[in-house]
Parts: structure tokens; C-alpha cells; sequence
């Protein structure tokens, strides 16, 4: 009898630990490349996720990875079945991994009308790769004009109302500008030349960069930097910042990164880019990147995935993302929240993204920077007109782009 | 002293340290300036020579140790040197076990693919490692099943710098008298035991700079540490400090910490290992 | 005699195990192909007959009585997410419903092939294949698109389980006894000297092989093995074996120590390189990933297209401008750059020894320490410690400069001065490697030898260069040789300092193939572009080689 009492006292010990480990036995793996309060607050976020789902027995872990490594990671891992079940990523290389193929799961079918409803204006197109949708979005970032109030208390509202706010706060002999931004980058000057009506791809992603608009925008900037206001010459990042904590720049044209690093002492103010009068009144449209959560193929959990990707998607995540993160959410119902809604930088780079355009997700936009950067040197040294150089880069990235779209059999 | 004796190359040598410690120097007083800019000092809106001078020399406006403190706060970083610690260990005694009796056949023994096999190890350094990512992540995590484990990490490195030791060594050993093993070999001593007892005691100035050659390998790798694991708690310090400048933004007194931090048990083992190297 | 017999048997068996394993393979394969194609033909017709306006329910109705035993036929509307008509395995027509949550791969296959249509009539060309075939042990799909006006894409969908193969053990066996049949006879009657006959019989074994292969068709299983079977009779037969065997017993001690180096590298380094150089001959992208090797096969056009490009300049609006792309520019710059920092490196180190070698010399230790310091920081601090120094606002250099009352440098603006930046933190990472190496060298040098050299009144110059060169060269030359390598694949320090700039013009080799295989996603063309690297990087080697051993020999 006792032999028997026992022996049902082990069986039921055992059924009790097989049990726990088949409730614990989901576990949901998120890799990221946020850091610093950002990555803090998705932590936060998978907490609550966590102790909500603890009863089910599904868990997030999370696993930030190095920027640098990122891109070269997930290409590395996901399509051999060996990464997470999510990742998140900008749609700038959304394209290649749809291409490529075994990267992405698309979850179009998972998508139900409330996800459909979900997100700002444009959100989703951004991970959606011919017709299919791949991911949802989670945070978007663009540049917008950042000033400072005590030089600039109004916000200017066409270039020229800008020009003029600049030229007054511009002693260029004494380092103190106006206007400062990277604008050797070609991610800076693509938001003029997408407001003059140009760009770097159309919308079938071929090359576009010879059109007359894109010209007539780096002829603008030419003017900016040389004549009215002057911009400083060599802008890295960590010039712009610095003349901006020192009171040596009224207005500078960053993202919400910026933030971060304007010192303490400093009142600053978002507001989004001013209209080109040069350009019969249309907004400088910077480009938005949408960080989107993805779910990996090869995932054996998709549908735990997916579940989670929706929480993180949702306003409740989303407020903790814009409050704790400082990051703009995707979400639109988030905005109508009082505390995001009151929040100005929130509220200023929300308002940018009106008159912002998606970086395109195809795989051609990586071919886009060597030949652009190549040109927009040229045209910034004065080795070439911009109509020149922007006719050899459209040549270059014409090439590159049909190696890279050789017709297959 | 004959300090006066040798009083030109005094002086030559302290004023190159001075030029190569001035880097350093920068790194150092970044980590302990307590802020994430750049410069150290403000420069006013006209600056003279004088302030250019300020902002030239390696010192903070006011020391402190909050960007340590920061570091090891926001970051597991000395877990993260623990790993590293760990990885480089193992590197360094698996380079130093496989290279070691490759070098001394390479220079002992006359054998059938001897120069070709010498010229392979050679060879294996002339192919770039950043185009290798991919076939390097499928033997790895796939074949071998050793992608988030510190042990497929060391088995990389140790390959990586095992052609560096096998010349090293190869070249030390060459030098080494072979009259002393002939007279053993007379007296009826084992070859394995001639190599362990004779040869290697001999080569201690040759396995030291093998040995921090290893070690650095893998101390300073990041790419593939990156990408190979796939769990926090087993990520080396390299990959740690690179969490600390992205494209967006960078901490750069956060990373001077961590580089002080990550170069100060190499320098240790510079240290303990130095009268040895010559 | 029994040399010969084993070789022979051990032959035939691999011939015979290879050829039945072939044919039961190709024999199930057949059965899968032939399964696949069906499903294919029917789904075509299925979905051509819907697109052209014949109702889901009619189109499967009719071609009911086509489908193989245990296949289901389904129309689906991807976009209103409803299965419009379906054939069940049993042959029943099922009624319209909405896919189910395990359905989900038939909504994205009518995606993807939606794609392919839509991308077919953007090229012009049929690009993309118009159907999706999956053709498994398990299971057997065909999945055709039909464009549906409301509700997006739609796909006709024809899956079942494959027939199992029966195994024609019966041919195999034929080829079988054909093979021991003319190998009994040809080893009775074949005269004189066993090597020969083994030569010849394996010849004619592969022969016979190949022939029975070629009548059931599966020549390919068949022809290699016989090639292996012949290669080791005839290695067997002349012993070549045996001879191996023999020198790896002779010489155990130094292949058990080198082969565990070797197989390391063999596994970590030269299996990678195997696998760049197929892809190489590639026309491998990023859209072309998933189509099998042969099919991306494209022989030597990448390394036509490398270094067939001359065009080192443009010229523009009167002005000549260097295309910085340009392999040649690249190669220029790479070499540039591993020859002054070689050079840097090694007088820099060598410098320094000698002064720290100087006998009796105080705090050598102490000075020593310090200068090694450099080599204990990681490479990629180094290098983002400079590429601070140097910047133009901050940069201490800049500030040094103007405090000396000069104008500041805008060093990334110009190729000579963001090659300089790269050259000063190189130079500086480098030479305390070369300093141990050269020190170590140094102390092997025989002092009585300067001594005989002072009594004789020789400069020290002069007896640098006749007494401490020549002592140190064998000691110095690998290490001199291997820093050439990594110089020449320094990748951290180019990446990080001057990161290629201005556009482009300090990028060398590697950095260059960094840019096209991980930014752009030309993989092949990257591939060759790191071969073209391996290769110069191997005749500089052999050339050094050769170098070597003629100093060897002439000693």
C-alpha cells in the first residue's frame, strides 16, 4: 500500500514537472538594436507582456545586438533557420529580405481590420513589399527643423521665412550659424531633393537621379551653404551638436535622436520643415524610416509571435515606448493620449510625418547611396555642376541596378 | 646610472612615448571627464592659441568617475569582460597546444609537404574574414553546432591565429641549436619528450608573443561574437563597447570607460608576460 | 595477386552500391517528377479555365475525374480569404468556405505569384516563374495564379502525397553481373604484370559500368562510380596507397603535429575559400539566391568585369575626375597603403629596438612596457580614437594646429590627408608588434661579432647594415611578410578612420568588397572581388617564397 502510495506520489511529482515544462515550454525570442532608454523601455514593455502571459506559459526574451552587427546577424541566422522569432528593423532592407527569400514571414493573412486600422497615415505601406505585408509597424523616425527658442522663438514655415531667421543669427567669420545640419549626407539632402519633386527611385525603384528637380535642390543648397544664411563647413554630428549646446546655432534639421543630446540648459523646439518657395510652396519632405516588428521565417511559433507583435503594437505598448522610450510610435491612438498629445517634441516630429515620404523598401535603395554620396560631393566641392553629376550618378546606379536585377531565367 | 651615457636615446625614446601616449592619454582623460562629448574643454566663440592649446591637451575640465560607474550600471560589462576573459584564455592555451608541435615538425623534420604545408598557413591569411560571415556562421551554427557557445567562438579564433604562431615559432625554432636534440636523440631520449623537456623551455621568448598574439585575436574580435551568440549573458567585451557608438548616436565617454576597461587586463598580461619576451 | 584482387573487389562493390543506390533514387524521383508534372498540367488548366471566366466550381467539377488518387484540387480568393471551390482527396466536391488558420501558405503563394505576374508584364520578359512547384517525398504541390477581379489575387491549388517508387532492384543486378561477369573473365585471361592488369581492368570495368548505365539512364550515379572505382583500383594496384601509408608511418611524429593546425585551418579558412570561389563564378545577387548553383553559373564574367574595367577617369565639363569605383584606382590605393605602412611599421619598430637594445641602456624595461601599451588596445578603439583626433572641429591635431597659430586641415575633405589619417593610426597600431619581433630577433645576434667589427673601426651604420640586417632577416622576414597580408586586408582601420572618405577615394580592396557583398548584395561579384585580392595576395606570397628559398640556398 505505501509502495503504491508512493509510486503515485512519484507519478503525480512527474506529471506535475512534465507539466511545468510543457507551460513554460514557449518561449519567444525578440532581437533588437535599441539601447539606452529606448531599450529600456521595450524591456518594460516585455515585462508587462511576460506577467500577463505568465499563466499560459509564454515568455519574451529579448536579445539586443550591436548596430553594426545587426543587418550582417539576422542575414547571417534567419534565412538558415537559426534566429529569432522576431526582430525589428527599418523597411530599408525589407525589400532585399522579401527578395531573398526565407527571411520574412509575410502575415498579410494574420492581419485582421483592427491591425489594418491601427497605424498613422502611410505606417504599413512601409512593410508592404509587392502587395504582401511582412511586418507590423512599431516606431518611425524622420528629421524635422529643431530650434532653438531663445535665438528662434517662432517656427518658420517657408524656407525663405527661415533663410531670414538664419542669416540674422549667422556670423560665419566667428562660427556661429544660422543653420547647421549634415548636409554632405545623402540622407539630409534627400529630403530637399524629394520637396523639389525629385528622389532617388520612383515608384517601379528605377533611377531617377538626372531628373531637373533633383539639380534644381542641390542648386539650393549650394546657395544655403555658400551665400544666404552659409552653413558650416564639415558638418559631422558631433559639430551640429555642439554648436547647438553652445548657443552657436539657431536651427538645426536632426531627428528625434537629437534630443538626447541637447544639453540641459537649452530650450528646444520641433517643428517640421518649412515649405520651398523655390519649389512653388511644397513642404521639404525628409525621408521616415519605420521600425517594424518582423517575424523571422523558420519561427516555430509563429502564431505566439504574431500575438506579441500585436501587443507591442498596440497603444498600451506604444505609450510606454513614446514616454519611457521617446520614440514615435506607429500607433495612432496613442496620439489622442493626453500626456503624448501634450508631449511637443512628440507632437512636432508626429506633424513632420505629414509631409514626409517613405524611404522606399526595395532593394535598389541600397545601390542609391555610393553613386549619390559620389555626386553630392562633387557638386559640394565645385568639381561639377549638379546637372553633371547627378547625369554620372544616374548612369552608375542605372548599372548597378541591372547587375543587381539581372533577368533570370 | 649611466643615464648620461645613452642621453640621446633617452631622449628620443621619451619623446616618441610622448607622441604614442598622446591618443591614449585622450582615451584616458575622455573616460574620467564624466561627460559623452568629445572635447574636453569649451572653446570660447574666438578662441586664441591659448585655448586651442586647452583644448589640445589631454585633460578634463573635472575628473570624475561617473562614465565608469554609468557603464557598469546601464551594461553587464563585467560579465561581458568575464566571457572575453574566458574565450581569450582558452584561445591563447588551444593556439599555443596546436601551433607549437606544428612549428617544431615544421622545423625539425624533412617530410613530404613540409615547405607546402608551411606556405598553407600562410595562404590561409590572404582571404578576407569580412567576406567569410557566411560559410564561417553555416560550420559553425550549423555543422557544428557550436553557434551560441563560447567554445565555437575560441575554435575560430584559434584558428585564426594559429598561422601567425606557427611562423613565429617555426622561425624561433630554427635558431634553436640542433646539436642539443642530436646529442639527446644519442642518449636514447623520445622525440615528444625532447620536444616537451628540451625545445620548448627554450622557446619561452617565441611562445610569449605567440601567446599574447592568441590572446589578443580573440580579445579583440567583435563581428563574429556578434553574430555567432544569441544570448546576452555570453556576449564578450568588444561586443559590448560597440552598443556604445551606433549610427545614430555615441557615448563616447561611455566607450572611453569600456576601452580603458577592456585594455587593462591586456596590459596586465603585457606586463607579467614582458620579461619573457626577450 | 592479392594486391590486385582487393583493389578490383573493392572497386566493383563501389560501383555496384553507387549504381543501386542511383537507381533507387531515380527511380523514386521519376515517380515524384511524374506526379508533379501532372499536378502541374492540371492546375494550369484549372486556373487558365477560371481566368477565363469559367466559375471555380465548374472548372474542378469538370476536371474531376483527372485528379491521381489521394490529390485535392482547391480554388482560392486570397483576397476575401475564402476557398471559392474544392476537390477533397476522396473526390467530393466540398462547398465554398473561408481558409483556415493552417492555410495561411496558400494566401501567400497567391501573393507571390501575383508578383511574379505583375513583375512578368513589368520586364517585358518572363522573369519570375508563373507557377509554384513543390515536389517532396511527402508531398506534392502545384500552385497556378488566375487574376481575379474582386477580392485580389487568386491561386488554383493541386496537392497530394507522391505514389511510392518500386525499387528496380532487377536492373541493378543486371548491371551487376554484366560488371563481374567481364571482371572474372578479364582477370582469368589477362597476362602478365599485376599492375597493368589491374590498370586495364579497371579500365575496362568502367567501361562496362558506363555502358549499362548509359541504356537504364541514370549515367551520371553510374559513371562516378566507376570513376571511383577505378581510381582506386588503379592507386591500389600500383601501390600508390601502400606508398602513402608508408611515408605517413616514416614521418608520424611530424604529421601528428601538424595536423591538428592544419585541420583547423582546413575546416575555418580554406573551406570558406572553396565556397567564395563557387560563388565567384556566379552571378549570384540577392534575387537570385533561391535558384539552384548551376543555374546562377556565369564562369569568369565577374573577374572580365573587374579587371576589365580601365576606366580609372571621366572626364566632365572639361575636367578629368577619378571614378573612385574603379578597380585599378582601388588597387592603386591598397598598395599605396600596404607599402608605406610596411614600411612605417618596420622602421618604426625596428628603431626602437635597436635603440632599446642598446647595452646597458636605463629603464629599457620601464620604455619597453609603455611602448607595447599601443598594441594592448584594441584595434577598433585605436581607430576611433584617431578618427577623433582628426576631427576638424574637436580634433586635438586641429587644435594643436591652430594653437601653432596655422589653419586648421580639413583632413576627410581631401585624399592625401584622409589617407594620412588611416597611415597615422595604422602606423600607430603597428609598431609595437614589429618592435617585439624585432627585439626578439636582436637578441639572437652574436655580440662578439661587434665587437670584432668595432676593433676593426666599422661605423655603427655600417654595422647595422653587414652585421644586425643580415642576422635578423630570417627572423624578421614572416612577420614582415604576414603584416604585409593583414596590412594589405586591414579592414577596421579604413572602415573606421576615414571610412572611405572622400566618396570613396581611400576604400581599398577589402572594403571595397565589404561595400558590394554586404551593403548591395552582390554576392557574387563580391566573391570574385575577394578572390582577385586571394590571388594577388598568393603571387605576392610565392614570388616571397621563392625569395626565400633562393636566400636559403645560397647560404
Amino acid at each position: 500500500m505505501a509502495i503504491a502510495r508512493a509510486f503515485s506520489l512519484i507519478l503525480l511529482m512527474f506529471l506535475a514537472a512534465c507539466n511545468a515544462k510543457e507551460r513554460g515550454s514557449t518561449e519567444i525570442t525578440l532581437w533588437h538594436a535599441y539601447r539606452g532608454a529606448e531599450a529600456d523601455a521595450l524591456q518594460a514593455v516585455v515585462e508587462i507582456y511576460n506577467s500577463a502571459n505568465a499563466a499560459r506559459g509564454v515568455q519574451v526574451r529579448t536579445l539586443p545586438v550591436p548596430f553594426d552587427a545587426y543587418a550582417d546577424k539576422i542575414s547571417a541566422a534567419v534565412p538558415r533557420g537559426r534566429g529569432p522569432d522576431l526582430f525589428l528593423f527599418a523597411q530599408d532592407r525589407l525589400g532585399g529580405w522579401a527578395e531573398a527569400g526565407q527571411a520574412v514571414e509575410p502575415i498579410g493573412f494574420l492581419l485582421e481590420e483592427r491591425h489594418r486600422s491601427r497605424f498613422l497615415p502611410n505606417m504599413l505601406e512601409a512593410m508592404t513589399y509587392r502587395g504582401q505585408v511582412y511586418g507590423l509597424p512599431f516606431n518611425f523616425k524622420s528629421l524635422a527643423l529643431i530650434r532653438n527658442t531663445a535665438l528662434a522663438p517662432e517656427a518658420p514655415t517657408t524656407s525663405q521665412e527661415l533663410a531670414a531667421i538664419a542669416r540674422a543669427n549667422t556670423q560665419a567669420a566667428r562660427g556661429i550659424y544660422g543653420l547647421a545640419f549634415q548636409y554632405q549626407n545623402f540622407d539630409f539632402q534627400a529630403a530637399l531633393l524629394n520637396g523639389f519633386g525629385g528622389g532617388a527611385l520612383d515608384e517601379r525603384n528605377r533611377a531617377i537621379l538626372d531628373r531637373a528637380e533633383n539639380a534644381r535642390a542641390f542648386e539650393l543648397l549650394l546657395r544655403w551653404k555658400d551665400e544666404d544664411p552659409k552653413l558650416p563647413p564639415e558638418p559631422s554630428g558631433a559639430l551640429i551638436t555642439s554648436l547647438f549646446n553652445s548657443q552657436r546655432a539657431a536651427f538645426v534639421i536632426s531627428g528625434p535622436w537629437f534630443f538626447g543630446e541637447v544639453a540641459p540648459e537649452i530650450a528646444a523646439a520641433v517643428s517640421p520643415l518649412p515649405t520651398l518657395d523655390e519649389a512653388g510652396g511644397a513642404p521639404i519632405r525628409p525621408w521616415v524610416f519605420v521600425e517594424g516588428v518582423f517575424i523571422a521565417q523558420g519561427s516555430k511559433n509563429v502564431d505566439e509571435a504574431f500575438a506579441f507583435a500585436d501587443f507591442l503594437t498596440g497603444p498600451d505598448a506604444a505609450a510606454v515606448m513614446a514616454a519611457q522610450g521617446r520614440q514615435l510610435p506607429a500607433n495612432a491612438e496613442v496620439y489622442q493620449r493626453r500626456e503624448i498629445a501634450d508631449d511637443p517634441v512628440l507632437a512636432g516630429f508626429r506633424q513632420q510625418l505629414d509631409s514626409a515620404v517613405l524611404i522606399p523598401n526595395a532593394a535598389e535603395m541600397a545601390l542609391v547611396w555610393a553613386p549619390g554620396e559620389q555626386a553630392s560631393r562633387r557638386i559640394l566641392r565645385k568639381e561639377a555642376g549638379p546637372a553633371a553629376a547627378l547625369a554620372d550618378a544616374q548612369a552608375a546606379l542605372e548599372r548597378s541596378i541591372a547587375d543587381l536585377r539581372r533577368p533570370q531565367p | 646610472m649611466n643615464f648620461s651615457k645613452h642621453w640621446p636615446i633617452h631622449l628620443g625614446l621619451i619623446a616618441f612615448i610622448g607622441l604614442a601616449m598622446y591618443p591614449i592619454l585622450w582615451v584616458v582623460a575622455l573616460a574620467f571627464s564624466g561627460s559623452q562629448d568629445l572635447t574636453l574643454a569649451n572653446l570660447p566663440a574666438d578662441p586664441t592659441q591659448g585655448d586651442h592649446l586647452a583644448a589640445a591637451l589631454p585633460f578634463p575640465e573635472r575628473w570624475s568617475l561617473a562614465n565608469f560607474s554609468g557603464l557598469m550600471r546601464d551594461l553587464p560589462f563585467l560579465q561581458w569582460m568575464g566571457n572575453s576573459l574566458i574565450v581569450s584564455g582558452l584561445t591563447t592555451l588551444a593556439g599555443i597546444v596546436i601551433a607549437c608541435p606544428a612549428a617544431y615538425a615544421f622545423s625539425r623534420f624533412r617530410f613530404p609537404g613540409q615547405r607546402a604545408g608551411l606556405f598553407l598557413f600562410l595562404v590561409s591569411q590572404m582571404y578576407p574574414v569580412v567576406v567569410m560571415l557566411a560559410p564561417l556562421y553555416v560550420i559553425v551554427s550549423e555543422w557544428l553546432r557550436l553557434g551560441d557557445s563560447l567554445w565555437g567562438l575560441m575554435l575560430v579564433y584559434a584558428a585564426t591565429a594559429a598561422p601567425f604562431c606557427v611562423w613565429m615559432l617555426k622561425g624561433y625554432f630554427d635558431t634553436i641549436p640542433i646539436e642539443i636534440e642530436e646529442s639527446a636523440i644519442m642518449d636514447g631520449v623520445s622525440r615528444p619528450r625532447i620536444f616537451w623537456e628540451i625545445v620548448l623551455p627554450l622557446a619561452r621568448p617565441a611562445i610569449a608573443v605567440t601567446a599574447l598574439f592568441s590572446f589578443m585575436t580573440a580579445w579583440n574580435e567583435f563581428i563574429l561574437a556578434a553574430i555567432f551568440l544569441e544570448n546576452q549573458d555570453k556576449y564578450t567585451a568588444p561586443v559590448g563597447l560597440r552598443f556604445l557608438v551606433s549610427d545614430y548616436t555615441a557615448d563616447w565617454g561611455y566607450f572611453a570607460a569600456g576601452s580603458i576597461l577592456v585594455s587593462l587586463p591586456v596590459a596586465a598580461l603585457f606586463f607579467a608576460l614582458q620579461k619573457n619576451l626577450v | 595477386m592479392t594486391r590486385f584482387w582487393i583493389g578490383a573487389v573493392i572497386g566493383l562493390l563501389l560501383a555496384f552500391v553507387g549504381l543501386a543506390a542511383q537507381q533507387m533514387g531515380a527511380a523514386r524521383q521519376q515517380a515524384i517528377a511524374q506526379s508533379a508534372e501532372n499536378a502541374t498540367k492540371i492546375a494550369l488548366e484549372l486556373a487558365s479555365a477560371i481566368a477565363e471566366g469559367q466559375a471555380p466550381v465548374t472548372a474542378l467539377t469538370q476536371s474531376q475525374g483527372e485528379l491521381p488518387p489521394g490529390f485535392r484540387a482547391l480554388a482560392i480568393s486570397a483576397g476575401a480569404r475564402t476557398v471559392l471551390a474544392e476537390i477533397n482527396a476522396g473526390g467530393d466536391l466540398a462547398p465554398p468556405r473561408r481558409l483556415t488558420r493552417d492555410e495561411k501558405l496558400y494566401y501567400d503563394l497567391a501573393f507571390g505569384l501575383a508578383t511574379a505576374l505583375a513583375i512578368n508584364v513589368e520586364e517585358g520578359a518572363r522573369v519570375r516563374p508563373e507557377i509554384n512547384v513543390l515536389a517532396g517525398r511527402e508531398q506534392i504541390r502545384a500552385a497556378a495564379p488566375f487574376p481575379r477581379a474582386e477580392g485580389g489575387p487568386g491561386v488554383v491549388v493541386v496537392e497530394g502525397r507522391p505514389a511510392p517508387p518500386s525499387l528496380p532492384l532487377s536492373r541493378s543486378l543486371l548491371a551487376f553481373s554484366a560488371a563481374l561477369v567481364g571482371f572474372v573473365l578479364l582477370g582469368r585471361f589477362w597476362p602478365a604484370g599485376q599492375g597493368a592488369k589491374a590498370v586495364a581492368l579497371a579500365r575496362m570495368f568502367a567501361l562496362a559500368a558506363a555502358i549499362l548505365g548509359s541504356i537504364s539512364g541514370a549515367w551520371v550515379g553510374v559513371l562516378t562510380a566507376a570513376i571511383g572505382g577505378y581510381a582506386l583500383a588503379l592507386a591500389i594496384a600500383s601501390g600508390g596507397v601502400e606508398q602513402a601509408g608508408k611515408t605517413l608511418l616514416k614521418h608520424n611524429f611530424a604529421y601528428a603535429a601538424v595536423s591538428p593546425a592544419l585541420l583547423a585551418l582546413t575546416l575555418l579558412s580554406f573551406f570558406p575559400m572553396f565556397y567564395g570561389f563557387v560563388l565567384s563564378l556566379t552571378d549570384t545577387t540577392l534575387f537570385n539566391l533561391s535558384q539552384p548553383l548551376l543555374d546562377r553559373f556565369n564562369g569568369l564574367a565577374n573577374y572580365g568585369r573587374i579587371l576589365g574595367d580601365f576606366q580609372v577617369t571621366t572626364a566632365s565639363e572639361g575636367r578629368t575626375l577619378i571614378n573612385y569605383g574603379n578597380f585599378y584606382w582601388t588597387l592603386g590605393v591598397t598598395l599605396a597603403w600596404t607599402l608605406t605602412n610596411v614600411t612605417i611599421g618596420v622602421s618604426l619598430g625596428l628603431g626602437l629596438a635597436l635603440a632599446l637594445n642598446t647595452q646597458g641602456l636605463a629603464f629599457a624595461g620601464a620604455y619597453r612596457t609603455i611602448l607595447l601599451l599601443p598594441w594592448a588596445i584594441p584595434n577598433y578603439i585605436t581607430a576611433l580614437a584617431w578618427k577623433g583626433l582628426f576631427n576638424p572641429q574637436f580634433g586635438a591635431i586641429n587644435q594643436l594646429l591652430q594653437a601653432g597659430g596655422l589653419e586648421p586641415v580639413s583632413w576627410f575633405d581631401q585624399f592625401g590627408t584622409a589617407f594620412l589619417t588611416s597611415l597615422a593610426a595604422n602606423a600607430w597600431l603597428s609598431f609595437p608588434f614589429m618592435m617585439v619581433v624585432s627585439l626578439g630577433a636582436l637578441q639572437a645576434v652574436n655580440r662578439e661579432m661587434y665587437e670584432a667589427a668595432r676593433l676593426e673601426g666599422a661605423s655603427a651604420w655600417r654595422q647595422f647594415w653587414s652585421i644586425t640586417l643580415p642576422a635578423i632577416r630570417p627572423a624578421l622576414a614572416p612577420s614582415v611578410l604576414l603584416s604585409a597580408v593583414w596590412t594589405f586586408n586591414m579592414f577596421n582601420v579604413i572602415f573606421l578612420v576615414s571610412g572611405g572618405e572622400p566618396a570613396g577615394a581611400t576604400e581599398i580592396l577589402i572594403t571595397q568588397a565589404y561595400r558590394y557583398g554586404i551593403e548591395e548584395y552582390r554576392y557574387g561579384y563580391a566573391a570574385a572581388y575577394s578572390i582577385v585580392i586571394f590571388g594577388l595576395l598568393l603571387l605576392f606570397g610565392l614570388v616571397q617564397a621563392q625569395a626565400g628559398k633562393r636566400a636559403e640556398t645560397a647560404r
